[in-house]
């Protein structure tokens, strides 16, 4: 039991400390990747991450671990509650911070909710969200808006 | 969108694919005219084998209907898509209409699922692969062999049992492969999907037992396996694939 309750201690880039059970702490691959490789004695230095984002991370892995026992659909839901109260701006810093701790299933959750919002948008909007110059001359994208009309029919 | 508008140019291209893979196909269509990148990105294998999985992963479900409509002098096809999205009604695409093949009471075939993509087939000399989700429809090379009219073409390859053709997309074009079982006659395509972990599986009848023939695509051989050992005839077994997952394979047909 004692290596259960062994704490790794993380420092976000804003200097905040937190205290994390090992078992909470693995849910991230690049930190388990250090325990293994005996270097999370010492705190950790998070530099790309906030201590508001690294809460966050560190309640969806709380949530998960203590969820553990819980039906897949419990867990499901827990997920879209977690999710539907982060904004935009957040959900985009959750997603670098999930990549470079390597959470695999938030990192799935927030790209998929980013996908979920952006579904039924237009081209013209998606170029505005992601700040994207169009390279396309007007005959190239009205020979692709052609061909593809089915998928411009905005249903979704 | 607004706080993501800010950070947005900050967002690593890796990580916006990651998003991007996760769309439906309806959406993701649309986007190809953003960018040039965006559209060439899509087509990658990468790209295509991670979005398949990802959509394989949801709880969508899309379903092709094939009814026969009218008598057999002069009745037709009729395709329609049932979509499922999670939390949404069923919604019904109806009369897909698929060019290319004859209009009339048996064709077109269809084998698979593979992948996502069907082949169609007249059960003569036609033969197409179409991608429910995208549209997409590509027309097979002919075949160099003189078929009689009528015989079947079992899943992309068979014609007669003593040869047997592989189509290749790379070349677009069919080469003889060697089939060294002259007492082995392969049944029908089963109505579901029996290509697996790269091996394609018909039921077949021996000389003297009945069997499964199986077809390796990557070493292009063919091999036969004996049928458990449960008694009575092949007429009374189904072949199939269980799949071990918690959600039907999306663009199955039955």
């Amino acid at each position: 039991m004692a290596s259960t309750l062994k704490k790794i201690i993380l420092k976000s880039c804003d200097g905040k400390i937190l205290e994390v059970e090992e078992a909470v702490a693995v849910q991230s691959q690049m930190i388990k990747n250090m325990i293994e490789d005996d270097c999370a004695n010492e705190e950790i230095p998070l530099p790309d991450i906030t201590g508001e984002i690294l809460s966050m991370i560190i309640e969806y892995c709380k949530m998960h671990v203590d969820g553990e026992n819980n039906s897949n659909n419990e867990l499901i839901a827990r997920d879209a509650d977690f999710i539907t109260r982060v904004d935009l701006n957040t959900l985009y810093y959750l997603i670098v911070a999930a990549n470079f701790l390597n959470v695999k299933s938030l990192l799935d959750l927030t790209c998929q909710r980013v996908a979920d919002i952006i579904k039924g948008k237009s081209p013209e909007e998606i170029r505005l969200t992601f700040n994207i110059k169009n390279d396309f001359t007007p005959e190239e994208e009205e020979e692709i808006r052609k061909k593809n009309a089915w998928a411009f029919d905005y249903k979704d | 969108m607004q706080g993501l508008s800010k950070t947005r140019s900050e967002l690593p291209e890796m990580l916006v694919l990651e998003i991007l893979s996760k769309l439906p196909v309806k959406s993701l269509t649309r986007f190809r005219c953003v960018c040039k990148p965006w559209s060439s990105s899509f087509q990658t294998p990468h790209f295509i084998t991670k979005h398949l999985h990802n959509n394989l992963k949801s709880n969508d479900l899309n379903v092709l209907l094939k009814r026969f409509c009218g008598d057999t002098r002069g009745g037709v096809n009729c395709l329609s898509q049932l979509s499922t999205v999670k939390g949404r009604d069923c919604s019904e695409e109806e009369n897909i209409h698929l060019p290319f093949f004859e209009i009339c009471w048996y064709a077109p075939v269809f084998d698979g699922p593979c992948n996502g993509i069907l082949c169609l087939h007249d059960g003569h000399d036609k033969a197409a692969l179409w991608n429910p989700s995208t549209r997409e429809f590509k027309i097979l090379a002919q075949s160099s062999v003189q078929r009689p009219p009528l015989v079947d073409l079992i899943a992309l390859m068979l014609d007669h049992i003593d040869q047997v053709e592989l189509y290749s997309l790379t070349s677009n074009s069919w080469k003889d492969i060697s089939f060294s079982y002259p007492d082995v006659l392969p049944g029908d395509s089963p109505p579901f999907n029996s290509y697996v972990n790269g091996f394609y599986y018909w039921q077949a009848i021996g000389d003297s037992d009945d069997l499964i023939l199986s077809f390796d695509m990557a070493n292009e051989k063919f091999s036969t396996l004996p049928l458990p050992q449960f008694g009575g005839t092949l007429a009374q077994y189904y072949l199939q694939w269980i799949p071990w997952c918690y959600h039907l394979p999306k663009g199955q047909v039955f």
